[in-house]
């Protein structure tokens, strides 16, 4: 398995095809009787792609969508469950945003509609920018719950079929992982969380998800420490999970800046501390 | 004879004069002319770039500029959510609570001064306005935001918006016509609506009703203080507005109370020579001690940031890309990447004019945090003394209590917890 660094979206390997045909071996086959939330969640996708065609009130920023728009509420809600420590919560929630949207927009992660075939004129038509921007949101929730469980899931968005996608929602979180899914998981996730670095990689947001994901793989544990020792030099980390991470990585090597970083976790976490500070075994 | 004494020798003589007669102004009676319009000296066309530039028709409607979409609109946009008119939040499900939720907290911007005819101020007085805002409208929430520009632009925009403006002439009046004036604002319930400060206070008996009760009430918030009317307007364009409003500007929502050239003039009179004290501002308030109690994001949030900050400084990928003025740019301002809807955000900083990033708790020389700096320039603009550099914010709107800004200081000082 290997991880690209240095701002490199690492491609998916040889090893990586493998599993992930095993993966969809795995999932549920298409079947001719499709379960009814299968048609619920459709049509949910069909409303919401409905509702983003049309423009409201942009001037007000978030205040009118985090209102009105269920999606974005949802996507909101799961952001929260992450920032909280529900890491599991805010999968399930955001994988099923993800698809919701997908549904909706018709497209593949590559542009092309499921058939195969070139994009048709309404896909293109629905997908416009703030559905991507959702989607892109989504799974930057999906991505850093993935490296928050120790990447204890098992998804990749567009291997699961559309018809099994409820029921993998229900598997996506694995109780027992093989080191070899979890290592997959969290180079899907890696992988996620590179692509959605900014050119200039100075969203301090984003560098933190980054520095998390590295650190969960020892070659890249140093280029961590660089992302979150420059964000907190500056005071842009943005969370108390980059100080949690940059306490992590620190342990062992300088132990008063591990306990300093840990004591920034502690404040910056408030109520939620127990469940984000707390030292990994 | 010195210029004081002279005029204190002018003065003495109208007094006589008025105590004594009964007439208003006639050629045998001292007067005192009051100045002709004066022409704007600023370049029209680059005044009308700027203008785009500013967004002005994104607050302002009518007059010379386009009209741009209602939902990017702010005034029209806060004025159907009062309406009731769903419309305007096309495809989002709203729930009843929801509106109604919106329609209690929504306090500032359903209303503000029209450009149409725009053009009957006085372009000095513009220029200076849009440099150094005042508080023309004591009853509306919001004010003329505080712009990025400087007196070279303010000058070309004054001119710009002059545009179709006839000239005026110089106007006289007698002392006489100065007491008459304050006699006819009391009758015709002038106070109603107006304040005057700086003279003895007007009555407040409201006017009669002469539109709907939801017209009346935004006329009421639209009334400016007429202690600004002798620098906003030329006197003789004055006397022509109260005769016919609507013959100046269609729109307005003040009501015409049918007034003789001789009473405008006298009215007039009053306005641009009643002895005037200085206009009262709110003082800046004592910087308040920290709280010992806990302070988390939540109570700032909900105090603060979602008064009005996440409105300009929003996630943008929430909202199609539009982050607001504050985040990707607009009203004139350049992108910023400021986004306090979220925690994250809140601690994500800022972009400088270079593009660097600064944390929005960066201190200054005397330790006090950038985004504390910014809510205290606001409460000193509010007292009339501008920070040089700063910006106070929230812009355009009332500065934030000084409890408030105690919670931003509270939760920063006790490590910012979400």
């Amino acid at each position: 398995m290997t991880v690209h660094t240095n701002h490199m979206p690492p491609r998916t390997t040889d090893g990586d095809r493998d599993l992930a045909a095993a993966r969809a071996r795995r999932t549920p086959r298409i079947s001719a009787r499709r379960p009814g939330g299968y048609w619920l969640l459709l049509i949910a996708a069909l409303g919401l792609g409905l509702m983003t065609e049309v423009h409201h009130a942009s001037a007000c920023g978030n205040a009118m969508v985090l209102s009105g728009d269920e999606t974005a509420q949802t996507l909101s809600q799961a952001e929260r469950q992450l920032a909280a420590g529900r890491a599991d919560r805010a999968f399930v929630s955001a994988l099923t945003v993800f698809w919701s949207l997908e549904e909706a927009v018709g497209l593949t992660e590559d542009g092309y509609d499921e058939s195969g075939d070139r994009p048709s004129e309404r896909a293109e038509q629905r997908s416009n920018r703030r559905k991507a921007a959702l989607s892109a949101r989504a799974k930057l929730v999906m991505a850093v719950a993935m490296v928050r469980l120790n990447g204890a899931t098992t998804f990749e968005p567009h291997h699961a079929p559309r018809v099994s996608r409820l029921r993998a929602v229900r598997h996506a979180l694995l109780s027992s992982p093989t080191d070899a899914e979890r290592q997959a998981s969290l180079t899907w996730a890696l992988t996620a969380l590179t692509d959605m670095q900014p050119a200039d990689g100075d969203d301090p947001v984003q560098m933190a998800h980054y520095a998390e994901a590295l650190a969960r793989f020892p070659d890249h544990r140093a280029q961590a420490l660089q992302l979150l020792h420059d964000l907190a030099t500056r005071d842009l980390m943005p969370d108390a999970w980059a100080y949690h991470t940059l306490a992590e990585l620190l342990r062992g090597t300088d132990d008063t800046a591990s306990a300093e970083a840990a004591a920034h976790c502690r404040e910056r976490a408030g109520r939620h501390a127990s469940r984000i500070c707390s030292e990994s075994p | 004879m010195t210029g004081s004494a002279a005029r204190l020798l002018a003065l003495v003589a109208l007094c006589t004069l008025a105590a004594c007669g009964s007439h208003d102004a006639s050629p045998s009676q001292p007067s005192e002319s009051l100045a002709a319009s004066a022409p704007a000296r600023g370049d029209v066309d680059r005044g009308r770039a700027l203008v785009a530039l500013f967004q002005c028709n994104r607050c302002h409607e009518g007059g010379p500029l386009a009209a741009v979409p209602r939902a990017e609109h702010c005034v029209s946009c806060h004025r159907a959510i009062l309406d009731g008119d769903h419309g305007v939040t096309a495809g989002l499900d709203v729930s009843a609570e929801t509106w109604t939720r919106w329609r209690e907290r929504l306090v500032g911007l359903d209303v503000a001064p029209s450009f149409v005819a725009v053009s009957r101020l006085e372009p000095s007085w513009v220029e200076s306005f849009l440099r150094d805002p005042q508080d023309v409208r004591p009853q509306l929430h919001a004010m003329m935001p505080r712009l990025r520009l400087d007196d070279a632009q303010a000058r070309d925009i004054a001119a710009f918006l002059a545009l179709g403006g006839d000239a005026t002439p110089s106007l006289r009046v007698t002392q006489r016509q100065i007491t008459r004036g304050r006699a006819l604002l009391e009758s015709k319930a002038c106070g109603g609506c107006h304040v005057f400060s700086g003279v003895l206070p007007l009555p407040t008996r409201p006017p009669a009703p002469t539109s709907t009760s939801v017209e009346q009430a935004r006329a009421l918030r639209l009334a400016p203080d007429l202690w600004l009317t002798r620098d906003r307007w030329a006197a003789g364009r004055v006397v022509e507005w109260l005769m016919q409003p609507r013959r100046l500007k269609p729109d307005t929502l003040m009501p015409d109370t049918h007034l003789s050239r001789d009473e405008a003039t006298a009215i007039t009179a009053y306005l641009f020579l009643a002895e005037r004290g200085a206009r009262t501002r709110p003082g800046v308030p004592a910087r308040l001690p920290l709280l010992q109690r806990p302070v988390g994001f939540d109570e700032v949030n909900e105090r603060v940031f979602r008064g009005e900050c996440w409105h300009c400084h929003s996630d943008p990928s929430y909202a199609g890309g539009v982050g607001g003025p504050g985040n990707t740019g607009g009203f004139g301002f350049e992108g910023r990447d400021i986004d306090l809807s979220s925690y994250e955000g809140v601690n994500s900083g800022y972009r400088d004019a270079q593009g660097r990033r600064h944390s929005l708790f960066e201190r200054d020389a005397e330790g006090v945090p950038r985004l504390v700096a910014v809510l205290r320039a606001r409460q000193a603009e509010q007292a009339g003394q501008p920070v040089p550099g700063i910006l106070g914010m929230p812009l355009g709107f009332p500065a934030r209590s000084a409890e408030d800004i105690q919670r931003v200081e509270s939760w920063i000082a006790q490590g910012r917890p979400r």
